[in-house]
């Protein structure tokens, strides 16, 4: 019978680096689940994240316009997508709206462009937003969206128009800040 | 009066319902000439103004602009 000579110092202890000469064999050496309480995610599989990317721009100059008809704005920002399906959440916040020269019903609306072929509508922000004297209260943008139509991989630009129904529309006034956010996330 | 309330002042008083989109203040004449969409038009679309920063109106430059407001 032969017999196999069996190391105590193998059977416990700490394992050194010595003895892990070479690889080990991850593809199916591994089993079990690493719990959070050891610093795992405590899943028994892996989900690849959903966020794959985010740019972001701030605003904080004044906008106005007298333009009856949808004008650019220097409120913009563009994402390059890595899939035509991804999704692209947009987020623009913020401004101070005025008017002058008498009442203005000012319209925000977001304008889109791919690989650079020239702005188009994408979706009204707001509409006819009155501003006149007598208390009117500075109102801000507050819109978001989930533009799932663009399918390309071209770089996409956001912009905002805008316009007013008479005199001057004020978007933003006195430094206050707008910001836009894009965040592709994963189909 | 703030900078934006003299020139939009100023500008009404020169060509009364012009329609412009300004970006910005305007302070020099390098703000006048590249802080500011002129309308020229209608697109197709009838909704999207078609603009250009080069100044189609005669009655408007910007020493008429800032003549005008350094009087507000």
């Amino acid at each position: 019978m032969a017999l196999t000579v069996v190391k105590t110092s193998a059977l416990s202890g700490t394992i050194t680096n010595a003895q892990l000469a070479g690889s080990i064999d991850l593809t199916s050496k591994v089993t079990g689940t690493l719990p959070t309480g050891n610093g795992g995610t405590g899943a028994t599989s892996f989900s690849p994240g959903k966020v794959l990317q985010v740019q972001s721009n701030t605003f904080t100059a004044g906008i106005s316009t007298s333009d009856t008809s949808y004008a650019a704005t220097a409120v913009f920002d563009q994402i390059t997508p890595s899939a035509t399906d991804s999704k692209i959440l947009i987020w623009i916040d913020g401004g101070r709206a005025s008017y002058g020269s008498g009442t203005a019903e000012g319209s925000s609306s977001l304008y889109r462009q791919i690989g650079g072929g020239g702005f188009s509508a994408l979706r009204n922000m707001h509409l006819d937003q009155v501003n006149e004297s007598g208390g009117y209260g500075k109102p801000s943008l507050a819109f978001n969206y989930i533009d799932t139509s663009h399918n390309t991989t071209s770089a996409i630009d956001y912009k905002v128009y805008i316009k007013t129904n008479a005199n001057t529309y004020h978007l933003n006034t006195a430094t206050s800040q707008i910001g836009i956010i894009l965040m592709e996330m994963a189909a | 009066m703030n900078n934006i309330e003299k020139f939009w002042t100023a500008l009404f008083i020169l060509k009364d319902k012009v329609e412009c989109t300004v970006n910005g203040d305007i302070l020099t004449e390098d703000d006048f000439n590249n802080n500011i969409l002129w309308k020229t038009g209608i697109e197709a679309n009838g909704k999207t103004a078609i603009v250009t920063k080069t100044n189609p109106h005669s009655e408007i430059t910007w020493t008429k602009l800032k003549t005008e407001m350094d009087k507000l």
